[in-house]
């Protein structure tokens, strides 16, 4: 038996939507406008503060979740920070018991590159040697609600590249998962803005190839084609995951992840003359692949829920098909299949929580629990 | 053959005889020749034998040439017919009579003083010294015999060379063996220590070579150290040295470092016949004795503590064992200690206390490293605010601890001001200025306080702090940790009371039994509303007709004082015509909710009227009225001392003070209460009606806050500086804690790749994935495909080390929680438990190697050879 199905898990979430326009909880996944409660651009560097915020004074026992908060715009030539919020919202037992300093995950999609920037809440704590906190008596703890809320400069703790581009900012606890919020790093009004060289840059991106596919195909998994277990093309722009909800170890080394996706490609993504490919000719009884559409970038994201740890794959998957109804950009379809385990997901038994990032596209997050020892363990620690 | 000298008369007496039966005189003439070396000098011709039948003459013999040792002299005659026949009559051989002797020492100088013999067998020797400046002397021998020059100890004769041209001529090369003592470095004084005083077995001193050398280095202070060296006069038997001797020296590094550069060596300078071997790890040559009697060499000791260098001299030509040192790389680094005067007795004369110094002695010895305090700095306990920012003293109950007040410290808290510890420049760049406190908190600026709303059900609550721990005032400002005011715009944080259900009451109505008189006006009525917005009624009796003059007659005449309370009782009607004034006087109070409730839904009314018998009758008639009309008007309104007048839940502004910490976990609310004497309806601050559950006169109220919460830490270190809580109860966990956070001062751990990665020249280090033990909590992030590799997790902050750390935990980014039993100094985490007591192996390699004469700036940077 390759692994154990307890529940297979199949999950679809279409492109994200405008900025604060869906603060959701994985339980209520209720759209929410946040537009009232967000902060003028400029108060974000200008006070610091963030716990007197409209989001955590004027939401305190109205939302229970992760929101995201930070400037609309930011005038790379004028700024040289990003200032960012975490504001956990919740009971206070809940806020108290499972802390965001230990299970918070940021992350940054940089909708140019597609490319996935991502960081523990825990990193923010630049201590050396700080002792744990004990833990409080939760039958002690106030009743009501708290904001825990946190503030940063996104782009010294994600390393962020400071070049126009657009983010999308979102949050993540465990299963919950905040608003995206969208964030535009661009020269000011008051810099001198030349087409000629944005017209260039576009061009040379049209005329760049993508990198092969990563992590390469191999015998069984990686794959990049349609399995017997691969989920249905999404209707729309997205991601789809099948997983085992419980994935015996003991049983299995393996935890495959099944995803196939409708995604538009970037003009760098779009595979073009002199394009590399990895596997033109049949080899090692294998047969040769087709050259693919496209190479798309698809990134994962674990997180366990006891641990709090973040495990990220960047992905580059390529693209056989183009979709149906595509106007004219480049919107394609693929799959992918890989073994967890085998690309350095730790083994830790607990639950982890799966999450795919490409362009505004979110999937996630899925339930995986891994039960079980796996055999031989030692020799897979070299 | 006789001996005879040269040039001394060589008397020959012969006798010539012939017959080969009988022997006769022989009588005719000879010749005597001289034959030197086949040269045949005639020196006496046509000879006769004297009367008696011999012949005796003397012979000189020439001098013996310079190019012959000696020389054999025959004296030959020449005889018979012709004289063709010859024989030998004598033979001597011929020997220098004066001697020459040239002493010059190894080096081929000229050597006077030395003591020497000329020894012939049957002669007495003849004593002889070598004469100044030339080391020249002559020397007569006592007898034509062979001679032999000889010396005696402490004097060697290395060679005697004669040249073929001066046979008698002795060029000798001489030596003084003498016993060599080391003049300096002076090993068993002060300021060299044994080595063994730290435990080390090494038979040594302490050299200290990261300080800058100060003389020559033979005062322990450096990493070249000038040896000084003579001859050992102390025992019996020993010679003074003299100019020119040779003191002989095998330099042996122990190389027990793998650091390479600057390499341990012995310094050629001055050291004659320089060999080394053992891939440069022996060393040997020998230097001579200068005019003072004395000779300098330097070795080299390289930086790296633990490495030994072994000095051994003799006087002796391959002979070392007059004198050994053995001199043991230490490395010596400063701290200054500053701290309130509140701490000073738990200090030694401002040091660690003796137990945690011990500890940290004992703990530092392994990597050839003293830690010594060279100043302390006190500071009176009256800068313990959060104004003079020399930390804050508070109870010790407030760690749930006993004893004295507690230090307690945050980056704010605490500021070293100018000049609060010596900044001495000479000594800086290897001192650590430690900040002694109790307990350290921060939180840094990403930390923001959390927002409340909260339920009170009592007057006071305690509660657990629900995120870190509580440290007020506020380590990041010095303000209170509590705050109720601020907003993005500004506001106010308010309390409310929290009703969820209509309390419906119905309004009573109080009113005096008796009228009151006072200002009361006759036939008139008064009713007042004397409780909340006043309001008032005066019900005017109409006069009887038939008294009105009389009435108004005598209220003229008469002050009103003298006016009897029945005077006018029949002046005015008893019974009222209409009560439409009242009812409508009442039914406007009631109708007025905000009102009712603004007086505790009761109304309250006095009546004022004269209290005559008639009055009496004229104020029961409006009272009656009035019960009358507010009884069938009354009308259940929504009514709790948690509404306000408009019905609304009550809110009010928060106030800071009603907070504050119980400990460094719990803090408390206690809501604001009014007096005692206070009118129930007037009690309308929170705590006058807060209460577990909503009830008619209580309810729950929900406060807002903002709580500014703090992590502690066990210190801090960068720049030279460093922030440490004195343990002192656990000298043993307090003690590593020191020797972690002066590790990283050391540049530990070192991950490649990771900043500050500058190794000691020669050494390598390596992360926990590959092979090595070392990691650092940086992510590696996108596009690299694992999150946690080369050496990064998730914890500690900094490079650490994790030496034991089972190998099924080693991929783990937390390594599953793991703690070790018994770990390295440069784990990341301590506790009190004594886990971490020594550096592991590697960890003591690095730091050994360590060039420690910069602990105060980051490694990176620097040259290769400054690791």
């Amino acid at each position: 038996m390759r692994f154990h199905w307890t529940t297979v898990v199949v999950l679809l979430v279409a492109a994200a939507g405008p900025a604060f326009l869906g603060g959701q909880s994985a339980k209520e996944n209720k759209p929410m406008d946040l537009t009232p409660y967000k902060l003028p651009d400029d108060l974000f560097w200008t006070t610091t503060n963030r716990s007197s915020d409209p989001m955590p004074m004027r939401l305190l026992g109205q939302y229970n979740g992760v929101l995201v908060g930070a400037p609309a715009v930011v005038p790379i030539d004028l700024r040289k920070t990003l200032p960012a919020a975490i504001y956990y919202l919740g009971p206070v037992r809940q806020v108290a018991s499972v802390k965001w300093d230990d299970h918070g995950i940021i992350t940054a999609m940089d909708l140019q590159q597609n490319r996935l920037y991502a960081m523990q809440a825990r990193e923010l704590i630049t201590e050396s040697d700080a002792i744990k906190s004990p833990r409080p008596n939760l039958d002690q703890l106030p009743k009501g609600s708290m904001a825990n809320v946190r503030s940063m400069d996104l782009r010294q703790f994600l390393k962020l590249p400071w070049e126009p581009t657009r983010f999308l900012l979102t949050a993540m606890l465990r299963d919950q998962v905040s608003n995206r919020a969208e964030v535009k790093l661009r020269r000011s009004e008051s810099a001198y803005q030349d087409p000629e060289v944005a017209k260039y840059l576009e061009a040379e991106r049209a005329r760049m190839n993508p990198p092969p596919p990563a992590p390469p195909a191999g015998v069984s998994l990686p794959n990049y084609h349609r399995m017997q277990e691969s989920p249905e093309i999404p209707e729309g722009p997205g991601i789809r995951m099948v997983q085992a909800r419980v994935a015996d170890l003991g049983r299995s080394a393996r935890v495959p992840l099944y995803g196939s996706f409708l995604l538009p490609a970037l003009p760098q993504e779009v595979v073009k003359q002199g394009y590399v490919e990895p596997r033109p000719v049949a080899r090692d009884n294998r047969p040769a692949e087709a050259r693919p559409l496209a190479v798309i970038g698809i990134t994962l994201l674990i997180t366990g829920a006891d641990d709090g740890s973040l495990f990220v794959v960047p992905m580059h998957v390529p693209a056989w098909s183009r979709a149906a109804g595509d106007d004219g950009r480049t919107v394609v379809t693929g799959y992918f299949a890989l073994d967890l385990q085998s690309v350095g997901m730790n083994t830790t038994n607990q639950t982890y929580f799966i999450y795919a990032f490409s362009g505004e596209s979110m999937a996630g997050p899925l339930a995986c629990a891994l039960v079980g020892r796996r055999q031989h363990e030692e020799e897979y620690e070299q | 053959v006789d001996e005879i000298f040269e040039e001394a008369p060589y008397t020959i007496q012969a006798r010539i005889t012939t017959g080969f039966f009988t022997s006769k005189p022989y009588t005719k003439t000879f010749d005597l020749l001289a034959d030197i070396n086949g040269t045949k000098t005639t020196f006496e011709t046509d000879k006769k034998l004297g009367g008696d039948g011999t012949y005796q003459t003397t012979y000189t013999p020439r001098k013996v040439l310079a190019t012959e040792k000696n020389y054999v002299l025959k004296i030959i005659a020449h005889y018979g017919s012709g004289k063709s026949s010859s024989t030998t009559i004598a033979k001597a051989r011929v020997w220098p009579k004066v001697v020459k002797i040239h002493a010059r020492n190894i080096k081929d100088r000229d050597y006077p003083g030395f003591d020497c013999a000329i020894e012939q067998d049957g002669a007495a020797a003849i004593p002889l010294t070598t004469n100044p400046p030339d080391g020249k002397v002559e020397a007569t021998l006592s007898m034509p015999a062979p001679y032999k020059i000889t010396c005696k100890a402490p004097f060697e004769i290395l060679e005697n060379v004669e040249k073929p041209d001066k046979r008698r001529e002795h060029e000798l090369k001489v030596v003084h063996n003498i016993k060599a003592r080391f003049v300096t470095p002076n090993i068993n004084a002060a300021p060299y220590v044994p080595d063994t005083a730290g435990g080390n077995a090494v038979d040594g001193v302490r050299q200290y070579v990261n300080l800058d050398i100060a003389t020559d280095g033979s005062d322990a202070l450096g990493s070249e150290v000038v040896c000084t060296v003579e001859a050992d006069t102390s025992g019996p038997g020993a010679v003074p040295g003299k100019e020119g001797d040779q003191v002989f020296l095998r330099v042996t590094f122990g190389r027990e470092s793998e650091r390479n550069d600057p390499e341990p060596t012995l310094d050629q300078t001055g050291v004659e016949a320089y060999a080394s071997a053992k891939k440069k790890t022996v060393h040997k040559g020998y230097v001579l004795l200068g005019a003072d009697l004395k000779a300098k060499f330097k070795v080299k000791l390289g930086l790296a503590g633990g490495d030994t260098c072994t000095v051994e001299i003799g006087g002796t030509k391959d002979k070392y064992d007059d004198a050994k040192i053995i001199l043991v790389n230490w490395r010596k680094l400063w701290y200054e200690t500053r701290y309130p005067a509140a701490m000073s007795a738990r200090l030694t004369g401002g040091d660690f206390p003796a137990s945690l110094k011990t500890k940290v002695t004992e703990r530092l010895a392994p990597v050839n490293l003293e830690y010594e305090m060279i100043d302390n700095h006190s500071y009176p306990d009256a800068d313990c605010t959060p104004a003079r920012q020399g930390g804050v003293l508070k109870p010790a109950a407030y760690f749930k601890e006993a004893g004295a007040n507690r230090l307690v410290v945050s980056s704010f808290l605490l500021n070293v001001p100018p000049g609060g510890f010596s900044e001495n420049g000479a000594r800086r760049t290897r001192s650590v200025y430690i900040s002694l406190c109790d307990r350290a908190f921060s939180n840094s600026v990403t930390l923001l306080p959390d927002v409340f709303a909260v339920e009170m059900d009592t007057v006071e609550k305690q509660w657990a702090s629900p995120s870190d721990e509580l440290m007020d005032p506020s380590p990041k400002d010095g303000t209170s940790i509590f705050k109720v005011a601020g907003g993005t715009p500004s506001a106010n944080f308010k309390w409310k009371a929290l009703i969820a259900s209509p309390h419906m009451h119905v309004p009573t109505l109080t009113v005096n039994g008796v009228p009151d008189p006072t200002g009361a006006v006759a036939g008139t009525v008064h009713i007042e509303k004397t409780r909340g917005t006043a309001s008032s009624l005066d019900v005017a009796f109409p006069a009887k007709t038939t008294d009105e003059a009389e009435a108004v007659s005598v209220l003229e005449e008469m002050p009103f004082s003298e006016v009897t309370p029945d005077a006018h009782s029949g002046t005015f009607e008893t019974a009222l015509a209409s009560s439409a004034a009242i009812d409508s006087w009442v039914d406007g109070l009631l109708a007025d909710k905000k009102e009712l409730r603004k007086c505790g839904n009761e109304l309250v009314v006095k009546i004022v009227g004269l209290n005559g018998t008639h009055d009496l009758n004229r104020f029961n008639a409006v009272k009656t009225a009035l019960e009358t009309r507010f009884n069938s008007q009354k009308a259940a309104i929504n009514y709790h001392p948690g509404l306000d007048e408009d019905g609304n839940p009550r809110e009010g502004d928060m106030d800071e003070g009603w907070f504050s910490t119980v400990d460094y976990v719990t803090f408390k609310c206690k809501l604001p209460t009014s007096p005692g004497p206070t009118a129930a309806y007037l009690k309308t601050l929170p705590g006058d009606f807060v209460g577990a559950a909503e009830s008619d006169t209580e309810c729950p109220v929900q406060i807002m806050f903002q709580l500014e919460t703090a992590y502690e830490i066990n210190g801090n270190s960068g720049d030279g500086k460093q922030l440490l809580c004195l343990r002192d109860t656990v000298p043993g966990p307090c003690s590593s804690t020191i020797c972690h956070e002066l590790g990283h001062a050391m540049g530990m751990t070192i991950v490649p790749g990771f900043n500050n990665d500058l190794l000691p020249p020669g050494l390598t280090a390596k992360h926990v994935d590959n092979g090595g033990t070392y990691y650092v909590n940086e992510r590696r992030r996108p596009p690299v495909a694992l999150t946690y590799s080369d050496g990064r997790r998730s914890l500690h902050k900094g490079g650490h080390c994790a030496n034991t750390l089972p190998k099924s935990n080693r991929k783990d980014p937390t390594f599953k929680d793991w703690e070790p039993a018994t770990g390295c100094i440069m784990w990341g985490q301590g506790g009190d438990d004594d886990s971490r007591q020594s550096f592991c192996d590697k960890c003591t390699n690095i730091i050994k190697a360590r060039r420690l004469t910069d602990v105060n700036t980051p490694f990176d940077g620097r040259g290769a050879d400054q690791g």
